[in-house]
């Protein structure tokens, strides 16, 4: 606390406490912070070497690993050991001890194709009974692989130790398996000092985790079996990757990297590890330390020195300053700052003196202007709320001779050809007229308005009043001699008042003209309306002559359309007539044949009984022709088949023959009989006389259906016409459709498919029925001609709200996109010449207009629909009816 | 305080830690040799097709894992009923590496550049997968700014595979039009994921990557192609961590990589074939029986053993496993020598006569060592009775021999061009392709109804219509046996295990744009 108060004391302590903070702060962080980055880098560089060595080491056991491999096939492709295999067995040992260079590093074992093991040798500089452990087994996958004529090299462990294993097959030159070639190494510490002659390092191995063989020592020198990896470690190794660490080793610290050693099939089984010192490390580290700690000392010292000596060149000067506005602050505006420093203390105390005497003289300033400034607010909008141009002129010449304190003033206005006239005066005698101006004015105010600036000369001051674009006139005051000429604050008030007032002039003047000219308007308008009136009356007339024309167009449209429509329905009524002809033709032909055939029957003697019988069953077989379908030609076939056996099984003659016509005829039950009377009437009269039943029965449903279409047709044109029936009917417009599409059955036949989507719920509607029936007629007649008869119409009636509504959709080439807007207009067509007048789709949309209802096309491509929206509750009360007869 | 302020710059300095500049995330790719031409019409090596298909791409491309093909610069295609009209919907937004956009003009300077011999960036004589895959193409046109079309003079369904090579690339009309079209191949403007470098020849070619890549910009941010053409430079490469990624790797090579922890090896399945063919239009292998008693003597599980070093699939018909409509239900012929001399006892084969087989010396990337096969089908034949004598040639008089005819059984391969089963069944078996001076049908095989059913095949556009009528093609062939198939190879990539990502396509194009390097 008391050196808290010790330092409040003074700025000057202040500032060097502050001072040697600053200065001592960043560079105690900074040196602290290299240090420590430093020595970070130099440890990360130690680890980054030793995993580097690592590396290295894994690459040089791994090339050992290759060279092995190599060795292994190349003694396994020796002719000589080839011949021996397969001849001489026993003298391989013999061969191996001489020839094979590998048997100074490794177990070599020769094994033949049944798996036994011809002949093994291996480096003395272990015993037996370690080598023993390693020896192949008649079930090692790696001579089992060998023997599949592959060759094989990989890490394996094999009694906790790691050991590489090769293995090649003996395949001799006519490509015959002999045998196979093992080689076994194991990783122990012959390897280990190989390994580190190379890196200079310290390596080792491990089996699974636990330490098999180093080159690490203790304090004695003894060899120590190395360091068993904590379980993090030994978890990163197992999934491939180098796991670093700083550890303890035989009493040294290391830091260790572990790479792990796996299978051909990706297995991790072991690690190697290597070691480097850091002991070269903790040396460096010490002296850095010991640097940086002097280095603090020294700059600790040089900062607060410096820092001292800074402060009271800072804090002197400012006590002087300090003392000089206390006096100032008291009054004493006069004083000189005693400050004789150059540096920005001493400018401060300069700035310091001006600003007071400055401060003095604005503050009069100000004062003055502010009593000016409400004057000429108070005139402003004195002259601003007047209208009248005049009574504003004269309110300008009076206020400014009344704030000017002048006893006479004019303005005089400028014309358009340069002349001056004079508009109001002020304090002059009371005719007023040019000549009673003051001497020289007039000329003034011409100078005034042609320098575009403000005049003062003696007891007489002109001012030019002009807008931005536009010159009104001048302004002259003048004042008596006794009291003075003008001075330059008066002038810059005119100045500034005249540039208000020539506004308010200017808005005054615009006013005036504005009124005057919509006096001028109202009486042209009156003139025009008569005359468009005129013009209305003769329109009306035009109107009323065309709306005649198109009238009686729209009825040679509709002859044209019935023209079509009554070709259509005899083509319709011909069709069936024709079949009914035909049949009728040949019915005649066949009663002939049948009364010759009954006659022959009768003739024949037959029992009368058997007879009545044999007719009993025709007529059956008649009866149901009629609704019966044609049969397949295979049901024919196979009937035929059975029948004919049948018949050949009671001896008829030409049984296959008459099988096939009594099938044909739908006869199979007559069979009975044929075969019955078979020994009296010759079977072909009975067969003859069943196909003539049959076939008469035939030709009197076919005339009946031709007759019934022909009655459909003529009533359903019956329906359309509805001559009698103009007033408004309840419809389902489904039923006009219908009849609709079998009037233009004939068009619609060939090439069209109509799909029909019927809302089978949908109300009736109150319609004039032939009306609307000629709006389907010509809706399906333009699509039908658009498609060119070929395509797919579909007609949909729905629900929309209180509207019915009937959608026809074609897949036709659609209707061009400039045409779209136009074509509900009466003589306009996209068919070629001749084809159509133009009036049908008019036509439709006046009827649908009629009906209060709606007609939406909808137009592309592929694909154009109709829609026609028709209210529930029917055309419009009062609506204004088109003619549509 | 003048004194004092000079201090902090020396303070900064030892504290020793500027910002040192990142360098870009590099991945290094090993190869057999530096590519011949980065002008994508004119390559046809393997090595320039590796870096192509970095700065490049098509219309089409193979899917991963896969001989199928999947939208790359047109996003749909149609083609016609009459198969005869192609019509391409081209990706929009995409742009060239020098800026310019990609569109229909470019596509048909691309392409009519290679067709058209009198286009002003036409190189007489260079481009030769046009010549020899594209001759059908009568014209390629631009509809509008982002459709083209592509006329055929007659149907070929293997075209749309066709447009997956990468000679077909599209190249940025701009940059060559500025360049000409000889320095454009040293200074090659794509849309692919990585653009042109730098390229010191004879060493190392370096990409950088497409920021502006449609696909999304790659993560690795240079690729450097190195050529190092000795195999075991190339694995002291690997193992050191100079470079990322090696291909053409050896095959005794393999277990040292996969004893390594820290690399990875790839191993595809290749779309190729190995096999022997015998001369089917000469005696004594006009004769089916015969021909089948080869196969049955063949120890294809040995070859693919000692000679591939495992590193194959034993072939059972000339479309490799990997090719769509591969069928693995035709005839077998499984090894059984008593058999096979059986059947030529029953066919009256002449075994005093002796026949010839031509082997190349120089190894092929689908005979690892030619010469071991060889004398191990001769063991097998000479089993089985046939005496044989081998005929060794270097590869390139090898082909030129075999082409004539005049040989009784020669060993032949195949890498396929594009993911199209015509590629192997036409160009291989086809009678047309079995004329004498320039046979690509070693076995001179001749059927009329295998034909008939390769040629309804290239004209029809459904993909399953063509696949029955291939493996009904494939059971022909079984049937008849030209050949003893022999072996498809796999494709062997090697690569530091902090690559991830890597995707290895059967064509052996390796490709970058997923990478990883950690």
């Amino acid at each position: 606390v008391r050196l808290w108060r010790w330092i409040n004391r003074s700025l000057g302590t202040k500032l060097a406490v502050v001072m040697v903070l600053v200065a001592l702060l960043p560079l105690l962080t900074v040196s602290a912070l290299g240090a420590r980055i430093a020595l970070g880098r130099l440890e990360r560089g130690v680890m980054r070497q030793t995993e580097e060595t690592a590396q290295i080491a894994l690459n040089l056991l791994l090339r050992r690993v290759q060279r092995i491999s190599e060795e292994t096939t190349r003694l396994a492709e020796t002719p000589e050991l080839h011949e021996l295999v397969a001849l001489e067995p026993e003298l391989v040992p013999r061969f191996l001890s001489v020839g094979a260079k590998l048997r100074t590093v490794a177990l070599v074992e020769i094994a033949l194709v049944d798996r036994s093991v011809a002949a093994r040798v291996f480096p003395g500089h272990r015993r037996r009974e370690d080598w023993a452990r390693l020896f192949s087994k008649p079930d090692s996958p790696h001579l089992t692989r060998a023997l599949n004529y592959e060759r094989y090299v990989s890490f394996e462990c094999v009694d906790g130790r790691v050991v590489v294993r090769a293995a090649a097959p003996i395949v001799d030159s006519t490509f015959v398996l002999r045998g196979a070639v093992v080689t076994t190494m194991p990783l122990d510490e012959q390897l280990a000092d190989y390994i580190r002659g190379v890196v200079q390092a310290e390596i080792g191995f491990l089996a699974g985790a636990s330490p098999v063989a180093s080159t690490f020592v203790d304090s004695g020198g003894r060899r120590v079996a190395g360091h068993r990896p904590s379980g993090d470690q030994t978890r990163a190794v197992e999934r491939g990757r180098t796991a670093l660490t700083q550890a303890m080793v035989g009493g040294r610290e290391y830091a260790l990297a572990f790479t792990p050693l796996q299978t051909v099939g990706g297995r991790r089984i072991g690690m190697m590890v290597v070691g480097i010192s850091l002991r070269h490390l903790h040396l460096t580290k010490r002296s850095a330390l010991r640097s940086l700690l002097l280095g603090s000392a020294g700059g600790l010292i040089f900062a607060i020195v410096i820092a001292y000596m800074m402060g009271r060149r800072i804090t002197v000067p400012i006590s002087r300053l300090r003392e000089s506005t206390m006096s100032i602050a008291a009054g004493n505006l006069d004083l000189e700052v005693d400050v004789v420093t150059e540096d920005e203390i001493g400018d401060l105390a300069l700035a310091f003196q001006t600003m007071t005497t400055a401060l003095r003289e604005h503050q009069e300033r100000l004062a003055a202007r502010v009593r000016e400034l409400s004057t000429l607010h108070q005139i402003g909008r004195a002259v601003s709320s007047v209208l009248s141009p005049n009574e504003v002129l004269r309110l300008v010449v009076t206020e400014v001779v009344d704030v000017l304190g002048a006893e006479r003033g004019v303005l005089l206005v400028a014309d358009d050809d340069g002349g001056l006239t004079l508009s109001a005066a002020v304090g002059l005698p009371d005719r007023g007229a040019g000549e009673r101006l003051p001497e020289g004015w007039r000329d003034m105010a011409r100078r005034v308005i042609e320098q575009h600036g403000a005049l003062v000369e003696g007891t007489s001051l002109g001012v030019p009043l002009e807008t931005r674009d536009r010159l009104l006139g001048a302004l002259v005051a003048g004042r008596r001699d006794r009291a003075g000429s003008f001075s330059e604050g008066d002038l810059r008030l005119v100045v500034t008042f005249c540039d208000q007032a020539a506004t308010a002039i200017e808005n005054a003047r615009l006013y005036d003209e504005v009124r005057r000219f919509s006096e001028d308007l109202e009486q042209q308008v009156l003139e025009r309306t008569g005359e468009l009136q005129e013009a209305n009356r003769e329109l009306e007339q035009a109107l009323r002559e065309l709306k005649e024309a198109q009238a009686q167009l729209i009825h040679s449209e509709k002859m044209a359309g019935l023209g079509t429509l009554v070709a259509g329905v005899a083509h319709e009524i011909n069709t069936p007539a024709g079949a009914a002809h035909g049949s009728a033709q040949m019915l005649g032909e066949t009663l002939a044949r049948l009364v010759d055939r009954l006659r022959q029957l009768l003739e024949s003697g037959v029992a009368p009984e058997a007879a009545s019988a044999f007719f009993a069953t025709a007529n059956r077989i008649r009866d149901a022709q009629a609704t019966r379908r044609p049969l397949s030609p295979i049901v024919i076939r196979r009937q035929s088949r059975e029948l004919a056996e049948t018949l050949e099984g009671h001896d008829v003659p030409d049984a296959k023959r008459l099988a096939r016509r009594i099938v044909e005829a739908r006869g199979v039950a007559i069979v009975r009989h044929v075969m019955e009377l078979s020994g009296q009437v010759a079977p072909d009269l009975l067969v003859g006389l069943l196909e003539d039943l049959a076939y008469l029965e035939r030709s009197a449903t076919a005339i009946q259906t031709a007759i019934g279409s022909i009655v459909r047709l003529v009533r359903t044109l019956k329906t359309y016409a509805h001559a009698d029936q103009a007033a408004v009917v309840d419809v389902d417009v489904t039923e006009g459709l219908e009849t609709t599409l079998t009037l233009l059955h004939n068009a619609l036949r060939y090439g069209i498919t109509v799909h029909r989507k019927y809302d089978e719920n949908l109300p009736k509607v109150p319609v004039f029925v032939d009306e609307l029936n000629q709006v389907w007629t010509n809706l399906l007649q333009n699509s039908t001609q658009a498609m060119k008869g070929e395509g797919k119409i579909e007609i949909e009636t729905f629900r929309a709200g209180d509207h019915v509504g009937v959608r026809i959709t074609d897949d036709g080439p659609g209707i061009p996109e400039e045409a779209l807007p136009r074509i509900f207009e009466p003589f306009f067509t996209t068919k070629p010449r001749g084809e159509g007048t133009g009036l049908g789709l008019s036509i439709v949309h006046r009827i649908v207009a009629k009906h209060g209802g709606r007609i939406d096309v909808d137009s592309r491509p592929g694909q154009t629909s109709f829609t026609v929206l028709l209210p529930l509750e029917g055309p419009a009360a009062g609506a204004e009816h088109a003619d549509a007869r | 305080l003048v004194r004092f302020s000079r201090l902090i710059p020396a303070l900064v300095l030892l504290a020793g830690c500027p910002p040192a500049e990142r360098p870009p995330v590099t991945l290094t790719v090993a190869g057999v040799g530096d590519p011949l031409t980065l002008d994508p019409a004119a390559a046809s090596d393997s090595e320039s097709m590796q870096v192509l298909v970095q700065i490049f791409e098509g219309l089409v491309r193979y899917r991963a894992g896969s001989t199928q093909v999947e939208p790359a610069l047109a996003t749909s295609w149609r083609v016609s009923p009459d198969g005869r009209e192609w019509t391409f919907k081209l990706r929009r937004g995409v742009r060239f590496h020098d800026g310019t956009p990609m569109d229909a003009d470019a596509v048909v300077f691309s392409l009519e550049r290679q067709r058209d011999r009198d286009h002003p960036f036409h190189l007489p004589g260079a481009f030769t997968y046009w010549e020899s895959s594209f001759r059908q193409v009568k014209e390629v046109r631009r509809v509008d700014r982002y459709t083209v079309r592509i006329r055929l003079d007659r149907p070929f369904s293997p075209f749309l595979a066709n447009l997956a090579l990468f000679p077909v690339s599209v190249v940025s009309p701009t940059s060559m039009r500025r360049l000409g079209a000889r320095r454009f191949a040293d200074h090659p403007v794509g849309t692919g994921p990585f653009r042109f470098g730098s390229w010191s020849r004879g060493r190392r070619v370096t990409l950088e990557r497409n920021p502006g890549y449609w696909g999304g910009a790659p993560r690795v941010e240079r690729l450097v192609y190195k050529a190092i053409p000795e195999a075991e430079r190339r694995l002291v490469a690997l193992t050191s961590g100079t470079v990322d990624v090696v291909h053409g790797l050896a095959p005794s090579d393999r277990q040292i990589v996969s004893l390594h922890p820290s690399l990875k090896l790839f191993r595809v399945q290749g779309n190729n074939v190995a096999y022997l063919a015998m001369n089917t239009q000469r005696e004594p292998f006009d004769d089916p029986v015969v021909r089948r008693a080869v196969n049955h003597a063949v120890n294809k599980h040995a070859i693919v053993k000692l000679a591939y070093q495992g590193l194959a699939v034993r072939a059972i018909g000339p479309i490799p496993p990997v090719m769509w409509s591969h069928h693995s239900g035709t005839r077998r012929y499984p090894y059984n020598p008593t058999l096979a001399r059986k059947m030529l006892e029953h066919a009256g084969y002449d075994f005093t006569r002796r026949v010839s087989l031509n082997v190349m010396s120089t190894p092929r990337p689908y005979f690892p060592s030619p010469l071991l096969v060889a004398r191990m089908i001769v063991r097998d034949l000479t089993m089985i009775g046939v005496k044989v004598d081998l005929v060794v040639r270097p590869f390139r008089e090898h082909q030129k021999a075999t082409q004539t005819g005049a040989h009784d059984m020669c060993l032949g391969g195949w890498f396929g061009d594009n993911g199209d089963p015509d590629n192997f069944l036409y160009v291989l078996l086809d009678r047309d392709n079995a004329r004498r001076g320039a046979a690509r049908n070693l076995a001179m095989f001749s059927n009329d109804e295998l034909h008939e059913l390769l040629i309804r095949a290239r004209q029809q556009v459904d993909r399953g219509r063509r696949e029955r009528l291939y493996r009904r093609a494939q059971e022909i062939v079984a049937e008849q046996a030209p050949w003893v198939p022999l072996a498809h190879t796999d494709v062997m990539v090697a690569a530091r295990r902090v690559v991830r990502n890597l995707q290895v396509h059967a064509s052996t194009a390796i490709f970058y744009r997923r990478v990883v390097k950690r």
